[in-house]
């Protein structure tokens, strides 16, 4: 009995340990921002990558995911809402960083029972909760408190604000009816349904929301043909039809 | 379930069967020398391996994770060796060793303290061998502290967080243990009926381990 119980134990460990080593195909490790969720699960479902190359992301805030880069975690290449990490990332950058699309900021609702406004709705933010991302760090938060800040109302919503973690995490708590209002990108209105827009900020508002493709590896040819693929030319109708616009050039 | 939550369940349990392995041998070693040590020697080694219980799990991966990230000195000759511990999964296995020996040097403390030692020195004046005395007496009483040690460990590191995600990070498929899959699907909008299978999975391994206990527990006093 004994004897069969180790047996067993020294066979399941020497299974792990196998598993553990038998290495996968080509792999391309992407760390993007979690307000990319969207369009890149739809790219790769479209099979808009190479096929030969399996595709790994982990979302995150891009602060988050910035912090884990400078100490050291494996990232083939950085898709970050912020081109600001890309000076705090300098040392690491293993190329030119491009720009790919550009978002937008809007007060959305979880509740129906309102309409879009064309000013600013402080009456209905003043008393309420607002869901956000953290205003210090993840930039959804920062271009938000920016466009607050610049249209004069950040001292009376700053106190009602839910800081959460990443973008998506804000859209999270929205759909779940958590919170009745919220800031967040127009791809997170163009993919969730039950958000309803209520106000959208003057584009000069906030800093241009730019997303930039930060490569960490040296002329890595399978790294620079994604970065191609996300800025083809298919890839930018699925940004466009998921609530995304156009990079500037 | 999707690939990646079964990812996170295989590496959950890789990691729980690794953590017990290097852990438990561990933890027996420092009981071990708590107990042979000089006494603020072992009061201090005591200390060291139960910090982590008492710690807040981010601080404990922040400190593993400059010990051991690429840019400290030890995890920058490990990645010279090609060991890469920080964001990976060795390093989840890493953080849940750290976080779970606390449990295990408790359990096995607590089987050793209860031990009666008389019973070992009867057996020497009865011209027992040490080999002789640790054989019919002290791991027969100890067995059931070290199973329970085992499954504590067990059950704790497949459902550490704090520090894992601080020292691993959350990649899908290589470090994205159950806790950090749900914490990940948390913040998917409609992500609620796979976050429901994992906390099924998550509670179905906890009743096991327990069930096992149990099971071992019985099996131990029928001796």
């Amino acid at each position: 009995m004994k004897k069969r119980v180790l047996s067993l134990l020294v066979s399941a460990f020497s299974m792990f340990v196998s598993s553990a080593t038998v290495a996968k195909s080509e792999t391309l490790l992407v760390f993007a921002a979690s307000s990319l969720r969207p369009v890149l699960e739809a790219l790769k479902g479209r099979a808009v990558f190479d096929a030969n190359v399996e595709i790994l992301v982990s979302y995150g805030s891009s602060s988050q995911l910035a912090r884990q880069i400078q100490l050291g975690a494996p990232a083939d290449l950085f898709l970050s809402a912020d081109t600001r990490w890309a000076e705090l990332l300098q040392e690491k950058l293993a190329g030119d960083a491009v720009n790919f699309a550009t978002n937008a900021l809007y007060v959305v609702t979880s509740h129906s029972d309102h309409e879009l406004q064309d000013q600013f709705p402080f009456d209905l933010l003043a008393d309420e909760r607002v869901v956000v991302g953290r205003t210090r760090s993840v930039p959804v938060g920062i271009y938000a408190k920016e466009a607050l800040q610049s249209l004069g109302v950040w001292q009376g919503v700053s106190k009602n604000l839910l800081e959460t973690h990443s973008a998506q995490a804000s859209v999270a708590v929205l759909t779940a009816r958590q919170a009745r209002f919220g800031i967040v990108y127009s791809s997170d209105l163009a993919v969730n349904p039950s958000l309803q827009p209520l106000f959208a900020f003057p584009e000069d508002a906030h800093r241009s929301i730019d997303y930039t493709a930060l490569p960490l590896v040296h002329d890595d040819p399978k790294t620079q043909s994604f970065i191609d693929k996300l800025t083809s030319e298919t890839a930018g109708d699925v940004f466009l039809s998921l609530g995304f616009l156009p990079a500037k050039e | 379930m999707s690939p990646e939550a079964v990812d996170a369940v295989l590496l959950s349990l890789r990691v729980g069967v690794f953590s017990v392995a290097i852990g438990l041998p561990a933890s027996f070693g420092i009981v071990w020398l708590c107990r042979v040590l000089p006494r603020p020697a072992a009061k201090a080694l005591s200390i060291l391996a139960l910090l982590p219980l008492v710690l807040p799990p981010v601080v404990t991966g922040y400190v593993l994770l400059l010990m051991l990230g690429p840019n400290s000195v030890l995890g920058g000759s490990l990645k010279y060796l090609g060991v890469a511990i920080a964001f990976n999964w060795k390093g989840a296995v890493v953080a849940s060793t750290v976080m779970a020996i606390p449990l295990m040097v408790r359990a096995l403390q607590l089987a050793w303290e209860t031990l009666p030692l008389g019973l070992t020195h009867v057996a020497a004046t009865l011209g027992a061998s040490p080999v002789e005395q640790f054989r019919t007496i002290t791991w027969p009483l100890l067995r059931p502290g070290v199973i329970t040690a085992a499954i504590l460990g067990f059950a704790k590191s497949i459902g550490e967080f704090g520090a894992t995600i601080t020292l691993a990070a959350n990649i899908p498929g290589q470090t994205q243990t159950i806790p950090s899959a749900i914490f990940d699907l948390m913040q998917i909008p409609g992500g609620e009926r796979e976050i429901l299978v994992l906390c099924l999975v998550s509670v179905a391994f906890a009743l096991g381990a327990l069930l096992a206990s149990e099971w071992f527990a019985r099996k131990g006093n029928g001796l």
